[in-house]
């Protein structure tokens, strides 16, 4: 049981690990992992648009695996790591699919590009030199309303080339 | 969302208990893709969530030595499927069809136990388990046990499922060499239109022996059609194949669709005849494949 989790108020104790750095902090159960990186840290990079598991523009990483932070309750990280947007770069230079981003052009309002980026960044970790097709299959579940995909996908490829070392 | 408690019990038997305990105020919780939709919009609405991804023993994924049957955990998501090597290597088609579910999000926060329990009408694995001859192992206040797939739906959202029963695992028999399944899907949004799932044993003299038709998505739940099984049993391939287009026809005139989002019913009812069709080409093209 969770117990030992529990305060009065039906608040739990999430015990996590954010962009590499430990993080602990009482939710309410119901707490959406969106609005728990949103609103309780301040992380804004994630977006809620259609709010059901489609479009991808909430993707973050959970153990290295994109998931829609929308539809999962912050509840589901404890003890595992999540990653986000705001953690790729150091501020100073950008992560190569970042770099791709922008050299390849691939957004152009940018509002579903965090999520782009992490779905990709989780794909080139499996699998570094996939081919378009199997580009086009992972990022099936993410969806870009101006810019389409063609920009997106070399972006990717080439950031993988990058990240291969070539 | 309506304020709620979270339970994360340890074992399968505190679950249950805790289910009891609430009642209909209680539900389990695997991956959330489906429950947390229908609770965010309001469509349902529990002031217990029992999470049950994290009981130990949920991510179980191995075969089963005495019978060679695939036992899936209830924990195990559809990534899991798709990528393990264990499922590519000794059952392709399971990794190929959970390797297309929803997206690849989905996939991996989703689990299979918890789409059969869902009961949603628009499931891949839903279809497919009933026409591979799947089994259920449940487990409840009263004890354990196994309900074939194709007896597991009752309507859309339905189940045979009891008050704090819950799918431990998921068992799939394995497929002997000459018996050939091919699973086809369409639609153009998240969830499937149509799934159609065939099985068959291609027998003495190519006749086809023990066949299992299902289809999904056009009904309030997946179903095995038996007048299609009855039209193929003892027939040679070569003459189903020549004939696709009549036992797709046959097909058509067993389900009874409605208009909805996804068509209207003379569309889905087309859809359904097109894609027996092609789906029992597709297992016939694969007859030899895993001979020697």
């Amino acid at each position: 049981m969770n117990s030992a989790h529990d305060v009065p108020g039906r608040k739990i104790l999430l015990r996590t690990e954010v962009n590499g750095k430990a993080c602990e902090r009482w939710i309410l159960p119901e707490t959406l992992l969106l609005d728990f990186l949103r609103e309780e840290l301040g992380l804004k990079g994630a977006k809620r648009s259609c709010d059901m598991e489609v479009c991808g523009a909430c993707t973050v990483l959970v153990d290295g695996m994109a998931v829609s932070s929308c539809t999962m309750l912050a509840a589901e990280v404890d003890g595992r790591s999540v990653e986000t947007i705001e953690g790729l770069s150091d501020g100073r230079s950008l992560h190569p699919l970042q770099q791709a981003f922008v050299e390849k052009q691939a957004f152009q309002c940018g509002f579903c590009t965090s999520g782009l980026i992490m779905a990709s960044l989780a794909m080139l970790r499996e699998s570094p030199d996939p081919d378009e097709a199997a580009v086009r299959a992972y990022l099936k579940g993410n969806i870009c309303r101006c810019t389409g995909y063609r920009r997106v996908i070399e972006a990717v490829q080439r950031a993988g080339r990058e990240m291969r070392g070539g | 969302m309506r304020p709620f408690r979270l339970h994360r019990p340890e074992s399968l038997d505190e679950a249950i208990h805790i289910l009891e305990k609430e009642g209909e105020d209680a539900r389990p919780l695997s991956g959330g893709t489906e429950l947390l939709l229908l609770m965010k919009q309001g469509f349902a609405s529990y002031g217990n969530l029992v999470g049950l991804t994290r009981i130990p023993g949920m991510d179980r994924l191995e075969v089963r030595k005495a019978d060679g049957a695939l036992v899936i955990g209830a924990g195990v998501t559809h990534r899991q499927l798709e990528r393990s090597l264990l499922v590519r290597e000794r059952f392709p088609l399971l990794a190929e069809v959970e390797g297309k579910v929803a997206n690849v999000r989905v996939r991996n926060s989703g689990t299979l136990a918890g789409n059969l329990a869902f009961a949603e009408p628009h499931s891949d694995p839903a279809t497919l388990h009933i026409a591979w001859g799947a089994v259920l192992c449940i487990r409840g206040p009263e004890g354990a046990r196994k309900v074939p797939a194709r007896e597991f739906w009752r309507g859309a959202f339905e189940t045979v499922l009891q008050p704090a029963e819950v799918i431990e695992s998921v068992e799939l028999p394995p497929l002997p060499p000459n018996r050939l399944g091919a699973y086809s899907k369409f639609g153009m949004h998240e969830r499937p239109s149509l799934g159609v799932a065939v099985f068959f044993t291609c027998g003495e003299g190519e006749r086809i022996e023990d066949p299992r038709v299902a289809v999904g998505c056009v009904e309030p739940h997946a179903r095995r059609l038996g007048e299609v099984e009855t039209a193929l049993q003892g027939k040679c391939a070569a003459d189903v194949e020549a004939s696709l287009s009549d036992i797709g026809a046959i097909a058509a005139g067993c389900v009874d669709p409605i208009t909805d989002l996804h068509g209207s019913r003379e569309y889905k009812l087309h859809l359904v005849a097109e894609f027996t069709a092609r789906t029992l080409k597709r297992a016939l093209d694969r007859n030899g494949e895993g001979r020697p």
